[in-house]
């Protein structure tokens, strides 16, 4: 899937801040994860969101460890959504297929596209080209990030999460 | 000295906390208990070693009127022991961790772990209201412990298991996820602001 990037007419900072206010609207208020570069914006967001009392963030030290706080916060009736860059997809692999997956808990996951094409830091580079390969072999659902329309991208995942009920990745080469 | 025997702590904390929701780790901890008393309140984790901790503090952080429990071993603590900061971070009133250490990875045929006789230091240093060893079979010491403002972590020297292990969990994940979320939101459960965290949370004895 490409996209249009001069067709993108959002700042970073617009992006980040209309990616959240959806998930927001859509009821999903709580938010665990560890940073990426990508996604600063986002976490500035989310820390003022946390401090202001608009919705709640839960710093995580590993990104298995979201997942499992993103496991109690759903089976306890909330919807939050985790955060991490490709990187911390490795962590991951164990927890997803015998717990998220295992016992059927869906919610989204904010996947940053580190290495998605050549020009990004040597350590990206192997697992840019073996993400969406990794998400395809254990059964994720996924949908890339709209940088010219993110509203419509978190719609697409919480439409697709609800009929589906698996959790889904989004996954986010630009800068939001 | 005696070290307890992991059936008879097991029985300690589900009779002393009635009413509480309990997360319990993979491995022969989760057949333990489903041995002892299978509730729709017991969340078994049966893979996914060290997420006990973050799947008990999403829970009572979801539910901060509820009292969240969660069993540890010694060998999945120590996989994922960064999680301690993360409750020490959250400090959530209403989730108490007992630690059952018996020195060895019991599942996996008894292989040792490292020694964490500086749990309970490192639970304080890491943000836990209380931190203390448990040693006692007093049921009344345990009701005491648990009804304590969390979060409080209890690191519990047991004995080896004897005998056969038990049965592995009888229901799917998927059932067993279902079942557990239907008790929880049975309670009343609502998004509640930092602040107004009580840090006097009570469970029902």
């Amino acid at each position: 899937m490409q996209f249009d990037l001069a067709a993108s007419a959002l700042a970073p900072q617009q992006r980040a801040d209309a990616f959240l206010n959806r998930f927001l609207r859509h009821g999903y208020d709580c938010f665990s994860g560890v940073p990426c570069s990508l996604l600063a914006h986002l976490f500035a967001l989310i820390e003022g969101g946390h401090d202001a009392g608009r919705l709640w963030y839960v710093k995580a030290v590993r990104e298995d460890a979201a997942l499992g706080v993103a496991v109690g916060l759903t089976v306890g009736g909330r919807r939050p959504v985790v955060l991490m860059q490709n990187s911390g997809l490795g962590y991951c692999l164990n927890v997803l297929t015998s717990l998220v997956e295992l016992y059927e808990i869906p919610f989204p996951l904010v996947i940053s596209w580190r290495g998605h094409d050549d020009t990004d830091a040597v350590e990206h580079t192997i697992v840019g080209k073996a993400l969406t390969p990794l998400l395809r072999s254990i059964d994720m659902p996924m949908v890339v990030l709209d940088p010219a329309d993110p509203e419509s991208t978190v719609d697409k995942a919480v439409d697709m999460i609800a009929r589906e009920r698996k959790a889904t990745a989004i996954l986010v080469r630009n800068q939001l | 000295v005696t070290l307890l025997e992991i059936k008879s702590v097991l029985f300690n904390i589900v009779t002393g906390a009635r009413g509480a929701f309990v997360v319990s780790t993979c491995g022969f901890i989760s057949r333990d208990l489903q041995d002892i008393r299978d509730a729709a309140s017991h969340f078994y984790l049966v893979g996914s070693m060290g997420m006990a901790l973050p799947v008990g503090l999403g829970v009572a952080i979801a539910h901060p009127n509820d009292l969240v429990i969660v069993i540890d071993g010694d060998g999945s603590l120590l996989m994922n022991i960064g999680a301690l900061a993360m409750v020490g971070d959250q400090r959530p009133a209403n989730l108490v961790h007992f630690v059952l250490d018996n020195g060895v990875h019991e599942s996996t045929g008894g292989q040792s772990t490292i020694p964490m006789g500086w749990i309970v230091e490192v639970a304080r240093q890491m943000g836990y209201r209380e931190a203390m060893k448990l040693s006692t079979p007093d049921p009344s010491a345990w009701i005491n412990c648990i009804n304590q403002p969390g979060p409080s972590l209890f690191h519990v020297p047991v004995a080896r298991r004897k005998g056969a292990p038990k049965p592995r969990i009888v229901l799917a994940p998927p059932q067993l996820a279902r079942r557990f979320a239907a008790a929880l939101n049975m309670t009343p459960q609502n998004a509640v602001p930092r602040h107004e965290i009580s840090n006097t949370v009570r469970c029902a004895t």
